[in-house]
């Protein structure tokens, strides 16, 4: 296949999104009051109505939407009227969509009466379609290839049936729902390879299903991940949004990330190593995360990881420290020009306490080290544990736990260790 | 490691300070009173080994208040037997560790010395202080049953901690437990599925409703369709019949307008003219009627009137009397008032004479003197009389009086003088006092004696033992040599049971030690008995002399008052030297004379009081007889005064002057009324005089106007103004009439007049119709405006039909009524409209049905609880998760203590308690033999050297307190024998021990300080004898001089 000739691109804008799971679970907040909740709940819808402006206040030539519009499994109707009601909008403006279905909602996972405004083309599920993008005077500017997922569960390689890219094309975009290497934490549709896609002689390929931004080839051809433009949960730290692609009548391509979460989670370790007073601490602890929501620039979800050796564990762990903190910042949120909301606080400090003098020690102290230790390293030390344990997650509970694994199995008994000696400290001082 | 000494730079009161002495190696008693700064030293040892804490921890920091920097330093004794210094300085300094000569310790943390021993270890362990023995006390049994546990473990607070994590773990889950917080994050989390699965299951029913939408609107619009047919037909079948009856009207006012003949228009105010024309010829003639009536009346009425004139001639006369008819009435009833009057006025006179008495008549009444005079003359008496009597009264009280104050002070006189009597006679007061001053005076010199006869007896035993002092100071003193020869007689008997034992090399040993101390006991007594013997007897001879002395001075004042006792018995008639008790008995006896005399003496002067009183009382009595015959005298002389008042008003003279006043009341009111009557009289003959001049009046005029004179005079003359009344209305009448009479006349003239003009004027009407009379006019007039109706009737209909039709099928909808049937019509209407009702129906519940429908839609469209449910279904995940581990960390850690303790106490605490075992039987002194903590787990005992065992909750307070201290002990000294021993400290434990338990306690203590160095804090010094005697080797550091 010969290369496209660069002068024949004529300039021109499209945006990338995908996995907008519009109405998908968006982790609510414990106590949070009422409009935080709602906010929080609508988060997905807020990001689509993002894209849109977006796309109207830069007037680009099109969208490209890569799957995963909603999750069909909730058969949330308001959901995919959002999402007509985003494109009806397009319209109006003269852009066009174009769309292809994930496995999350695929062809038949789509409710029959709601009908897709015309801007709009959706691929068809049987084979790749290719269609040329022109501008108001019937110029091509791009060659769009797509296909759709029939079903949720496709695990044939879609990329592979894509076609070669032919002469007369413009600038070419494939768009595709897809699982590129096997991605980690999600379910392997459509598996392919990047020589798979790079085979096809495109410039651009537009994917979606992995939630993490990703550019997998930032040239020759473009392999890029939009990433879900909203965060749900711990699980999706981070900056969120969707690329505003930028084609240059050379060729030249740029891509910008443009964020369009209304929240942002994030994960916020802060060491509180020699911290004496619970007061201060928190006042530490405030001034931290009012910096991050400053940084970020925007609300930010957090989750607090206190971690270091403080004299405060015993306080925070075993006489309800955590449970207060939270409870005030939920109350009194950190000052800054963007809310802070926190997810949780997970404490991971340690006691201080020289833990190998104790190990040294004939006393109870010295014992639990020993015994924390053989429960790490002997099965015969860690059964006896894991029995004890054991009851909640075979209990009527068993539907809703996972039995913790062996890493997590660790954990629990070192944080069990140090809550202990935490504990039996009271009292050892003048 | 060993603390040897210190250096305080600054550090509470301390100040550049080091202890005089050096720190004992085993125990050190560390004493001072309070304030001295034991408890600050104490500070410093554990701060110089931990640390000094920041300022941020609320504990007492001890800043130097005597200048110098927080800090100094210890010098230690090394495990590895070398000497250290550890400094500290300042809060912030780092704490840096050099050997003695200054060179750093290479490799070193000034920690390490300390082994493995951490803070929170040496606090617990190594640290007692008074609190936790104190605190014993207080605790309920179970407690100290933990107490004594943890005291066995390092002084943990393992079952605190064990509790405490259970039920943080038991708040989130338990084995069939309900209401715990996994089973509400559950049960939230399952009703959240189930709204879920309703949310979706409405959300699928989203296609389905709108197929129906589609179906239901089309079969509408056929519905629709028809509908509109019929509603056309009907409202042509109705057009038709709103016409019909137009058309009818129509053609019945062609056919009536065919009748009528042609008449010429009449104006349109034509019968209005004749009508008002008509009524004004009725009018006047109605007019004419009535003038012609009433003119024929008048003239019967002026036949009618008729005038008295005599009457009229009296009219000045009548009106005269008329004025004055008032008056005259007024007068006959004051007349019969006067009367009246008068009657009742004798009466009452005859009464009040009556009332005074039958001898009373008028003339004697109004000769009576009731002047003012009379009557003062009346009262003077009376009070002059009353005053008398009353005179008498006071008079006769006053003198029973006095007689009865007489009588008690003779009465009073004769006991005074009776009580004299009995007293006897006795000496004076004077004498007797000077007589029990000699006899005291005598007492007080025997006293004297008896004192100087004991001091004598004393001196002369003292000179007697000086002697025998003398006596035996040359003879040399034997001493003891038995304890000598019990020491040579032990040595002896362990070498025999050495060579006994085969121990002969030890035995020999001690044997040779004994003999040479039995030895040493023999030189020691001869020695001391050789020296002292030269100085004693110098001193007796001394001492001899001076007893001497003193028993002649004491004899020769015994002399003296001897003498002086003499002289006082002879004053007072005694023996030359009287007994003690002689003269005990003499002071008692001038004593109880000296009352008497005092007693006789107030008597006698009271006797006197008394005499002079009576005499008064008689003398009162006296005078007061005087006064009496006065008072009846001047009584006596008032009465005759009032009798012969009396006799001159021919009274009688037993009359009470009380009543006197009463009765000149009563004659003058009877004097009154008498003057009264005659007054009355007079009146009556004035009113007579004029009713009767009045009467006469009227009967004149009544003559004159020929009237009769039935009736009383008032009657008459009210007759006569009603009379003339009648007269004078009748002359108004008369003139009135005539008047009348002449206009009435006039006004029959005019009326005739104007009828005749106005007939003329109605004739000329109907000539010009060529009628004869007003109905025939009417008539024609009639016929004329029916045509013009019948007309517009026609006009009208035709326009009406045109507005139903509509112009262009005007003409048609004219041929159809011409056609038209309207009961077939109406029936026509009727199917079509109901046709139209049942359309209406179907499509009123089609509607409703996609309204249903559509309202559905729109639930679903607008539905965002899901996304909400979704999140809160994975939040509550989230938290069942985060719940459970949390849960799995509390658990875990419960089983790892529970596992560390079981390897402890099978492990470590069975040497623990052996060593703690040995102590609790030095402290209790023997008492209790054994620690138990059985294996199987059963509760630990202790067992009394009589073998009988006790519960640990069985023990005494104090026996806890016992076993405690053992505990910590044997744990310290478990830990010092295991691992490096660290110095430890006592803040005075033993305050509240008993001297028998404390001196026990403080040889457990020197036991401990075998194996460790000791520091104990105390301000008692009963606690260092007690150390010292339980160590004799400790080492005591006195610091009260800080």
């Amino acid at each position: 296949m010969p290369p496209p000739s660069q002068s024949a691109f004529r300039p021109f804008r499209f945006v990338h999104t995908a996995d907008l799971h519009l109405g998908s679970r968006v982790m609510s907040l414990p106590r949070a009051d009422q409009k935080t909740s709602a906010d929080l709940a609508d988060a997905t819808y807020g990001a689509w109505r993002e894209i849109i402006d977006l796309c109207i206040r830069e007037a680009v030539d099109f969208l490209l939407v890569a799957g995963d519009v909603y999750d069909s499994a909730d058969k949330n109707i308001r959901a995919q009227l959002q999402f007509k009601e985003g494109l009806k909008r397009l319209g109006e403006n003269g852009i066009a969509a174009y769309i292809v279905r994930g496995n999350h909602d695929p062809d038949d996972a789509w409710s029959r009466s709601i009908a897709m405004p015309e801007n709009a083309f959706i691929f068809s599920s049987k084979e790749p379609e290719v269609t040329i993008h022109r501008d108001q005077e019937g110029r091509p500017l791009a060659a769009i290839a797509g296909m759709s997922f029939a079903t949720a569960y496709i695990r044939d390689n879609l990329a592979e049936q894509f076609p070669q890219r032919e002469e007369e094309w413009p600038y070419t975009i494939g768009l595709l729902h897809c699982s590129v290497g096997g991605a980690r934490g999600h379910e392997p549709y459509a598996p392919c390879s990047i020589q798979d896609l790079r085979q096809c002689g495109y410039d651009y390929w537009a994917l979606g299903h992995i939630h993490q931004p990703t550019v997998l080839d930032s040239g020759d051809p473009h392999i890029v991940y939009a990433g879900n433009p909203q965060g749900r949960d711990m699980g999706e730290t981070g900056e969120r949004g969707c690329r505003l692609v930028t084609v240059g009548a050379d060729g030249a391509v740029e891509v910008e990330d443009v964020r369009t979460c209304g929240h942002l989670w994030k994960e916020i370790e802060i060491d509180v190593s020699g911290s004496e007073d619970l007061g201060i601490l928190e006042e530490e602890i405030r001034r931290n995360l009012a910096m991050v929501s400053e940084e970020e620039g925007v609300s930010v979800v957090g989750r607090l990881i206190l971690a270091g050796a403080t004299t405060l564990h015993r306080e925070l762990v075993a006489k309800g420290g955590i449970a207060a903190l939270e409870d005030r910042l939920i109350e009194d949120p950190p000052a800054g020009r963007y809310p802070f909301y926190p997810e949780r606080i997970v404490c991971r400090t340690v006691p201080v306490i020289d833990r190998d003098a104790a190990l040294a020690r004939d006393d109870i102290l010295g014992e639990i080290c020993r015994q924390s230790d053989l429960a790490i390293s002997s099965e015969n030390g860690r059964s006896r544990l894991r029995e004890e344990i054991s009851s909640l997650y075979q209990s009527y509970a068993q539907a809703y736990t996972n039995d913790p694994d062996d890493e997590e199995f660790d954990a629990i008994i070192r944080e069990a260790e140090a809550l202990l000696l935490s504990q039996l400290s009271e009292g050892g001082e003048e | 490691m060993k603390i040897r000494s210190l250096y305080i730079d600054g550090f509470g009161k301390f100040h550049d300070w080091k202890p005089s002495t050096a720190f004992g190696e085993g125990l050190t008693a560390i004493v001072g009173p309070n304030e001295a700064g034991k408890t600050t030293l104490l500070a410093f040892i554990r701060r110089m080994l931990y640390g000094f804490p920041d300022g941020r921890r609320s504990l007492n920091h001890y800043p130097p208040l005597n200048g110098g920097k927080i800090g100094g330093r210890l010098e230690v004794l090394g495990e590895d037997g070398r000497e250290y210094i550890l400094s500290r300085n300042g809060v912030r300094g780092n704490p840096s560790l050099t050997y003695a000569d200054g060179t750093t310790a290479r490799g070193l943390k000034p920690l390490s010395l300390l082994g493995p021993c951490d803070q929170v270890f040496y606090e617990n362990v190594c640290a007692i202080g008074l609190n936790e023995l104190q605190e014993i006390s207080t605790l309920r049994r179970d407690e100290i049953r933990d107490r004594l546990a943890a005291a066995g473990a390092g002084n943990l607070p393992i079952r605190e901690v064990a509790t405490s994590l259970q039920k943080s773990a038991d708040e989130i889950y338990v084995v069939r437990g309900k209401k715990k917080k996994i089973n509400d994050l559950i049960s939230d989390l399952k009703d959240v599925e189930g709204k879920i699965r309703d949310v979706k299951k409405r959300q699928g029913e989203y296609d389905e409703i709108n197929g129906a939408i589609a179906r239901e609107s089309e079969s509408v619009g056929l519905v629709e369709e028809r509908q509109k047919a019929v509603d056309e037909e009907i409202a042509y079948l109705k057009a038709l019949g709103q016409a019909w009856e137009v058309y009818v009207k129509r053609e019945e006012a062609r056919d009536a307008l065919q009748k009528i003949p042609n008449i010429k228009p009449f104006p349109a105010d034509a019968l209005e003219k004749l009508s008002r024309i008509e009524a004004e010829v009725q009018r006047l003639e109605e007019e004419y009627g009535d003038l012609t009536e009433k003119h024929s009346h008048t003239e019967e009425e002026f036949e009618r009137c008729v005038v008295r004139e005599e009457v009229l001639g009296q009219a000045d006369a009548i009106h005269a009397l008329e004025r004055k008819i008032e008056q005259y009435r007024t007068r006959v009833n004051d007349l019969k008032t006067a009367q009246l009057e008068g009657e009742q006025q004798r009466a009452n006179l005859a009464s009040m004479l009556k009332a005074l008495g039958g001898d009373w008549d008028e003339e004697r009444i109004t000769r009576f003197d009731i002047s003012v005079p009379a009557k003062d003359d009346a009262k003077q008496l009376r009070d002059r009389l009353a005053k008398t009597a009353n005179d008498c009264a006071v008079q006769q009280s006053r003198l029973e009086v006095a007689e009865t104050e007489a009588g008690e002070r003779k009465g009073s006189l004769r006991d005074l003088q009776r009580r004299r009597d009995d007293i006897g006679d006795v000496a004076d007061p004077g004498t007797a006092r000077e007589r029990l001053g000699l006899s005291r005076e005598m007492f007080s010199e025997i006293q004297h004696v008896q004192e100087l006869e004991t001091r004598l007896f004393s001196v002369r035993q003292e000179e007697a033992r000086t002697a025998e002092i003398k006596a035996s100071i040359y003879s040399v003193r034997a001493v003891p040599s038995w304890p000598g020869i019990l020491v040579a007689l032990s040595a002896l008997l362990i070498f025999v049971w050495g060579s006994l034992t085969g121990t002969l090399e030890i035995a020999g040993i001690i044997a040779f030690i004994l003999l040479v101390a039995a030895a040493g006991i023999f030189l020691a007594g001869r020695k001391a008995g050789e020296e002292s013997n030269i100085v004693d007897a110098a001193h007796h001879e001394g001492e001899g002399e001076t007893l001497a002395l003193q028993r002649r001075e004491i004899e020769h004042e015994r002399s003296r008052r001897e003498e002086k006792i003499r002289s006082c018995a002879a004053s007072l008639g005694c023996d030359s030297l009287p007994t003690r008790t002689a003269v005990e008995a003499l002071v008692h006896a001038h004593e109880d004379a000296v009352r008497e005399a005092d007693r006789a003496s107030d008597l006698d002067k009271e006797i006197d009081r008394a005499q002079d009183l009576s005499g008064s009382a008689d003398a009162s009595l006296n005078k007061a007889q005087e006064m009496m015959d006065a008072a009846l005298s001047e009584r006596e002389d008032a009465q005759a005064a009032w009798r012969r008042w009396c006799r001159e008003r021919d009274l009688p003279e037993t009359m009470n002057p009380d009543l006197i006043s009463d009765l000149i009341a009563d004659i003058r009111q009877a004097a009154g009324l008498y003057v009264q009557v005659g007054a009355t009289r007079k009146r009556q003959e004035e009113l007579s005089e004029e009713v009767r001049s009045f009467e006469e009046e009227i009967a004149a005029v009544a003559n004159a106007c020929n009237e009769s004179l039935s009736g009383s005079p008032d009657v008459v003359l009210e007759g006569l103004i009603r009379l003339l009344r009648d007269e004078e209305e009748a002359k108004r009448n008369y003139n009135t009439l005539t008047n009348r009479l002449n206009e009435e006349r006039e006004a029959l003239q005019r009326t005739s007049a104007q009828y005749d003009a106005v007939k003329a004027r109605i004739d000329a009407m109907l000539r010009e119709r060529g009628v004869e009379t007003p109905e025939e006019y009417r008539e024609f007039e009639r016929l004329s405006r029916e045509r013009q109706r019948l007309r517009g009737s026609i006009q009208d209909a035709e326009s009406a039909i045109r507005r139903i039709s509509g112009e262009e099928r005007y003409h048609d909808f004219i041929t159809a009524l011409q056609e038209y049937d309207p009961v077939l019509m109406q029936v026509r209407l009727q199917e079509r409209e109901n046709e139209l009702r049942e359309i209406r129906g179907t499509i009123k519940d089609v509607h409703q049905r996609i309204g249903t429908l559509k309202e559905r839609l729109s639930g679903i469209e607008g539905d965002n609880e899901l996304t909400y449910l979704l999140s809160r279904e994975a939040a509550l995940k989230e938290e069942i998760s985060q719940v459970s581990r949390q849960w799995a960390v509390y658990t875990a850690a419960s089983s790892l203590l529970g596992m560390a303790v079981e390897t402890f106490e099978r492990e470590r605490q069975p040497e623990i308690l052996r060593e703690a075992q040995s102590f609790f039987t030095e402290i209790t002194g023997g008492r209790y033999t054994r620690v138990v903590k059985p294996f199987d787990g059963s509760e630990p005992y202790v067992e009394e050297v009589t073998g009988a065992h006790k519960k640990i909750d069985e023990l005494s307070r104090g026996t806890a307190e016992q076993l405690y201290l053992a505990l910590r002990f044997g744990y310290i000294c478990d830990y010092a024998t295991s691992s490096l021993p660290v110095p430890v400290i006592f803040d005075d434990i033993l305050v509240n021990f008993d001297p028998d338990r404390r001196k026990n306690a403080c040889q457990a203590i020197a036991n401990l300080a075998e194996t460790c160095q000791v520091l104990y804090f105390t301000c008692h010094p009963q606690t260092v004898d007690d150390l010292v005697e339980a160590t004799p080797d400790a080492v005591v550091m006195d610091i009260s001089g800080v």
